[in-house]
């Protein structure tokens, strides 16, 4: 089973303190929310969790290990934002060289592929598609490597709804997949129709929570309420 | 990594557009090296037409000396005027050599036809001794002249022969011409285009690694998460880099082979060139006003011919040497600048400004001239008598080197904003 683990944890960008001694420990399978307002750290974390910052202060595990680039690799897979392709290379040569690194084969980037139902454009140049079609290709390469744990950063922002429901539905399976699965997003009506589990960025901490009630009051209760307040 | 980089380099840049430049550049330099021995080719035999004119009149005169001389001036001046028309290099050579077998001090003096036969007096002592073992060469190696038969004028001289050295027309046309495919490479090496094809390959190739960090984009986290770290990443591009350079020179030179061949023959690799080595004190073979004992003008070094396949030979190890350096230059460049506008500006403008910097031994482009490293004349340009071509190619090298290094150091990376 794996943990993600993070102790007193503090991070700060030019002295504007994003993390102050946050703790968390992860180790049960499934989907988590990460949700905070824009500009609160979402990004951030992902960023620490994959070793690309480093905090000032407190420690970051996964397995009880430091977060170095050889862990990374075998322990996360971060699905960033669709940005990170290469405009003139395909779908297809992107998801080869993710495989190759990862030393996954044909029949795993074709399952994938059929995943996100990739099959009509990921031969095209990446520049040529759409945003959710480009956002499925990044989704896709993040997918592939099956790490224990697999970070997802704004999946569904800026989505057709064909792309939304396909994101969904890849979502729902995550739950069983045995993996730890972080997805930050500001769309709370698509978060909660796959889980309610729920990361809250509250100021400069992290709040664990199950959700039962819809997440969207529950999100004005701690962020909009606590403004006025 | 490299499957990857194979597919960005041949997807991404237009790497046949850069090709097809240098092709084009190089074809318009043997073209118009050939229009221009042409013209002065042309401008010689003008020369010659004069001077039967005036045979022809002093042929005509009422005085039985002057018509004597005239009539064997006319036979000698058609006899120079059918060779050079025809380019029968064989024939200028003979005539020139027979002029030049003299040597004792006081004998008569040597001509280069159809030039004035006062030109060659003109000559610094050196440049004399230097033609008179140029033909030397030409005959012991059965080697055919390019024509016009080239006089070695030095610049650096010119204040010791009587040569007017503004004097354009002069130097036009008794310059060394290149109108075959090896000597077109001598000429490259002469006129800087070695520097003109690094402009040309960083107009395609200078943001080979900036391209990973330009603007919002930032893939080096993404391709660190993929177990690709920085130091791995770079030097793959570098190596992308550097065998593309060679790749795209070496394709281009070869399609222009195949040209220059049809159009106007390879070349002979012995043709002589000057080259400058540390030797013993000339002795001139004439005395004239300004064939002084100073014929050691270069001394230490004096001027030996050297086949061109030597002079090739050293130009060849300085193009492998600086495309090397200009590959981790860029790295560097990438590094420090992740800009794609700066590092493609700076790729093109750094190589030109060999144009426009003056002569220093404290500036890196003097040891960039081709011609200069290849025929040692950089020795004396930094006041040594020692063969300098080992010593610029071990620091180009070790510039590539530091450059590299310093294109290792890692970047953080920014995120996707």
């Amino acid at each position: 089973m794996t943990e993600i683990s993070l102790y007193q944890m503090s991070f700060a960008y030019r002295h504007h303190p994003v993390y102050e001694k946050a703790s968390l420990t992860l180790t049960q399978p499934g989907v988590y929310g990460l949700v905070g307002p824009n500009g609160s750290g979402k990004s951030t974390l992902f960023d620490l969790l994959c070793g690309l910052l480093r905090p000032q202060t407190g420690t970051i595990t996964l397995d009880g290990a430091a977060p170095s680039a050889g862990v990374v690799f075998n322990t996360i897979a971060y699905g960033q934002d669709a940005g990170v392709l290469y405009p003139r290379l395909s779908g297809a040569d992107h998801l080869r060289f993710v495989a190759k690194q990862h030393g996954r084969d044909a029949a795993a980037i074709a399952a994938v592929s059929a995943q996100l139902d990739l099959a009509a454009f990921v031969a095209q140049p990446v520049g040529s598609l759409s945003m959710g079609q480009k956002q499925r290709v990044a989704i896709a390469l993040a997918l592939l490597p099956q790490t224990p744990v697999l970070l997802l950063d704004e999946p569904l922002n800026g989505l057709d709804p064909d792309s939304v429901i396909i994101i969904r539905k890849l979502l729902v399976g995550l739950q069983d997949s045995g993996r730890i699965v972080l997805v930050s997003s500001h769309n709370l009506a698509e978060l909660e129709k796959v889980t309610n589990h729920y990361l809250f960025k509250v100021g400069t901490a992290l709040q664990e929570e199950v959700v039962t009630t819809a997440a969207e009051a529950r999100y004005e209760e701690l962020f909009h309420r606590a403004a006025t307040e | 990594m490299v499957g990857l980089e194979w597919r960005k380099w041949v997807r991404g840049r237009r790497l046949w557009a850069c090709l097809l430049i240098l092709v084009a550049l190089m074809i318009g330099c043997l073209e118009m090296e050939r229009r221009q021995q042409a013209a002065a080719t042309d401008w010689q035999v003008r020369q010659v037409d004069k001077r039967l004119a005036q045979a022809q009149r002093m042929a005509k005169s009422a005085d039985p000396t002057a018509r004597r001389l005239g009539k064997q001036d006319l036979a000698n001046q058609k006899q120079i005027r059918r060779r050079i028309a025809t380019g029968d290099a064989a024939g200028v050579l003979a005539a020139t050599w027979r002029s030049f077998q003299g040597g004792t001090k006081g004998d008569k003096l040597p001509a280069v036809a159809p030039i004035a036969d006062t030109m060659v007096t003109m000559l610094h002592a050196g440049e004399a001794e230097a033609m008179r073992a140029q033909l030397v060469y030409l005959r012991q190696h059965n080697v055919a002249p390019i024509l016009p038969l080239a006089i070695p004028t030095n610049p650096d001289t010119a204040t010791t022969n009587n040569l007017d050295a503004y004097d354009q027309q002069f130097f036009a046309h008794t310059r060394q011409y290149h109108p075959d495919a090896w000597t077109q490479v001598w000429q490259w090496a002469s006129v800087g285009g070695l520097l003109v094809a690094l402009a040309v390959l960083n107009l395609f190739l200078g943001d080979a690694l900036a391209e990973e960090r330009h603007g919002r984009v930032d893939h080096v986290r993404w391709l660190r998460l993929q177990n690709v770290s920085w130091r791995r990443l770079v030097l793959t591009k570098f190596a992308f880099h550097f065998v593309a350079s060679l790749a795209l020179v070496a394709a281009a030179f070869g399609l222009f082979l195949i040209y220059a061949a049809v159009r106007s023959g390879l070349g002979d690799l012995r043709y002589p060139v000057q080259t400058w080595v540390a030797g013993k004190a000339v002795t001139p073979h004439w005395a004239w006003s300004t064939a002084r004992d100073d014929a050691n003008f270069f001394l230490p070094l004096q001027i030996q011919i050297a086949p061109l396949a030597r002079y090739l030979g050293r130009y060849a190890g300085l193009v492998v040497a600086v495309l090397a350096a200009n590959s981790a230059l860029a790295m560097l460049v990438n590094r420090f600048l992740p800009s794609r506008i700066a590092g493609l500006m700076i790729g093109v403008v750094a190589p030109l400004l060999f144009f426009v910097l003056p002569t220093s031994k404290f500036s890196p482009w003097t040891y960039l001239n081709g011609d200069w490293v290849a025929s040692n004349y950089l020795a004396h340009v930094l006041g040594t008598s020692a063969t300098v071509w080992p010593y610029v190619l071990g620091g180009i090298i070790a510039v590539a080197a530091l450059a590299l290094l310093g294109a290792l150091v890692p970047v953080k990376g920014r995120r996707v904003a």
